[in-house]
């Protein structure tokens, strides 16, 4: 492995350089992102079905009337959004450890990949679970009154969401920290970078710019979100010749859009963590100088 | 991919048919995005300003100003982006606010049937379109998506979208020229150091560029990345020099980048200088100071390089 040789060259990006850059990574590695990516969604999507599908009425209520249906779904809908934002990060844990690889290894294995992470994923995923929300999410839906219109743990479960993302726009990197850099959640060194003090060393200096890239990058992602809906609803209408959407329309094709949309920004969040390593803690000449460190020892007697 | 492949980038080289290099940063969906905004923005407020001078004239003309106001419409709506690209050099108001160019894929600039082949085909990159069936309308297409576009862009190294690809243009992000710098050197212990670097010091070329890389960016570092960057190439060169173990590292690296950057360019000055003075007849040393005065080699020393 030559560290002066990335596969993804290594300069500092704005903000849309790396959005672009991200299509071309997607499009490069489009099969052995999108299998890391659904080892994470799958299963997460069939909690989600199961935590919100109730909100539906179902076949059997086919006589509720039209506007109790729609409520229903977006209900159902507006629920599976919030989850689906708090959950993201948790679905891409693989995907980002196959990029880590990519830099480095040409046509990198996704099975290599896995096998590399899997000593990191139950760490990623406690943290993902305790620290980023999602079980706290989890848990309001559980205890929602299933008989009312309205539940108090479904508002929590918007101020929940919204108190995550603050955290991610200050502190995006948690995958890539736990993943890519292999550091401890705690350690009795005080000399060793801890989790926490790696994200305080990388997202402590410019606090602005990540969030002025989270601004940036969130109104991208819902822009794309409703044009891959878009498209979803466009392809089911040519293929079937049907036009019509119905409440289930929305129910899987939000979620879906949702995720395909959730799977490139975990590229654009790999490549922007890469950026950041670059700005901030010069990267780029730490793969240079341990090239050259690597050929001077080769030279010494 | 090979190991030896060209790194995935957003770049690509062009070679003119007279046999000329030029490498350019494309631009790809998201960089062209504010633009377009911008380009949309400018027609809306055109076509707001055009009603509004319609509905003056119709005073004196009657129908006749709504046909002025249709054909204006239908001109800014289908050749707005391609007279400017092809009377601008292939810039509209939005690329050239962003700093982006339409070039054909030679290279060359793009002709007016390029420019305008590329803007009309922009209706088809809009697609696939929801009917308006979904919203209870009549079945025409209506709502674009923009996900066609999206997905040629995506599929090729130099994000042509299909309406690039019918006139062989791509969109490139114009050059800047840049100021390229010598790097400041604070620390006078890194004079000092660099006497006791050998008289001979001579370094490979990766290894001269990733000093001069090291000195460019360290002043952003804290001195604790300093340490951790520069022990890489530290340790083996404090061994090769047999220079005690615990120099700092960050200094040796400075000191080797004053003895190989700015230590021969005073020399060079000097030299220049004297021979100057000798042709003018002014007294020897009094433009430049002699090499052995380090002080110097702090004051900032820009040079102008190309890009």
């Amino acid at each position: 492995m030559q560290f002066d040789r990335t596969l993804i060259a290594v300069r500092e990006r704005s903000v849309l350089d790396i959005l672009d850059l991200a299509l071309q990574v997607c499009r490069l590695y489009l099969w052995p992102l999108t299998i890391t990516m659904s080892l994470g969604v799958i299963p997460l999507a069939i909690i989600n079905y199961w935590l919100t599908n109730w909100m539906l009425p179902s076949n059997a209520e086919a006589l509720v009337a039209g506007d109790q249906r729609v409520v229903g779904a977006v209900r159902c809908v507006w629920t599976t959004i919030l989850l689906i934002v708090i959950e993201a990060p948790l679905a891409s844990v693989l995907a980002t450890s196959y990029l880590g690889r990519v830099m480095f290894v040409p046509a990198p294995r996704v099975r290599d990949a896995i096998r590399e992470a899997l000593p990191y994923v139950p760490r990623a995923t406690l943290c993902h679970l305790l620290l980023r929300g999602v079980l706290p999410a989890w848990l309001l839906l559980l205890v929602v009154e299933r008989g009312s219109e309205y539940s108090l743990a479904e508002m929590l479960l918007l101020l929940l969401t919204l108190a995550v993302l603050v955290q991610r726009t200050t502190a995006p990197f948690l995958n890539e920290i736990l993943l890519l850099e292999k550091n401890p959640l705690q350690a009795a060194d005080p000399q060793a970078i801890t989790v926490s003090r790696r994200n305080r060393m990388l997202h402590g200096s410019n606090p602005s710019g990540l969030l002025v890239q989270a601004l940036c990058v969130s109104t991208l992602a819902i822009l794309l979100t409703l044009s891959v809906f878009g498209a979803l609803l466009s392809a089911k209408g040519i293929v079937l010749d049907d036009w019509s959407v119905r409440e289930r329309t929305f129910v899987v094709g939000v979620p879906l859009a949702m995720w395909i949309v959730a799977g490139f920004l975990a590229v654009v969040r790999f490549l922007a963590y890469i950026d950041l390593r670059i700005r901030q803690e010069g990267w780029e000449v730490e793969l240079r100088m341990r090239a050259e460190g690597s050929r001077l020892l080769e030279q010494l007697p | 991919m090979s190991s030896d492949a060209l790194p995935i980038d957003t770049t690509v080289d062009i070679v003119t048919p007279e046999g000329i290099a030029f490498h350019y940063q494309v631009a790809g969906p998201f960089r062209r995005l504010p633009a377009y905004v911008i380009d949309v923005l400018i027609r809306i407020a055109a076509l707001i300003g055009l009603g509004m001078l319609a509905q003056v004239l119709s005073i004196g003309l009657g129908a006749g100003s709504l046909a002025i106001w249709i054909l204006a419409e239908f001109v800014l709506s289908w050749f707005y982006g391609g007279l400017f690209e092809a009377y601008w050099n292939g810039q509209t108001p939005g690329k050239r606010l962003m700093g982006i160019r339409v070039l054909s894929a030679t290279g060359r600039p793009v002709n007016a049937y390029q420019a305008i082949l590329r803007n009309i085909m922009r209706t088809v990159d809009l697609g696939p379109m929801i009917s308006g069936e979904i919203l209870g309308l009549p079945p025409v297409p209506l709502i674009p998506t923009c996900v066609l576009g999206l997905a040629v862009m995506a599929a090729n190294r130099r994000f042509q979208r299909l309406g690039d690809l019918a006139s062989r243009t791509m969109v490139v992000i114009e050059d800047r020229p840049w100021l390229a710098g010598v790097a400041r050197i604070e620390d006078p212990r890194t004079y000092q150091l660099a006497s006791y670097l050998p008289a001979d010091l001579r370094v490979s070329r990766s290894l001269a560029a990733a000093l001069a890389h090291y000195a460019e960016r360290r002043r952003y570092f804290t001195p604790l990345r300093r340490r951790e960057v520069a022990r890489h190439v530290a340790v083996p060169l404090l061994a090769q020099f047999r220079l005690p173990d615990n120099t700092s590292y960050d200094l040796l690296l400075s000191a080797m980048y004053y003895r190989l950057f700015i230590a021969d360019r005073a020399d060079d000055e000097t030299h220049a200088a004297r021979a100057q003075a000798a042709m003018t007849g002014s007294p020897p040393g009094a433009p430049a100071a002699p090499a052995d005065q380090p002080a110097d080699a702090s004051q900032p020393t820009v040079l102008r390089g190309g890009p």
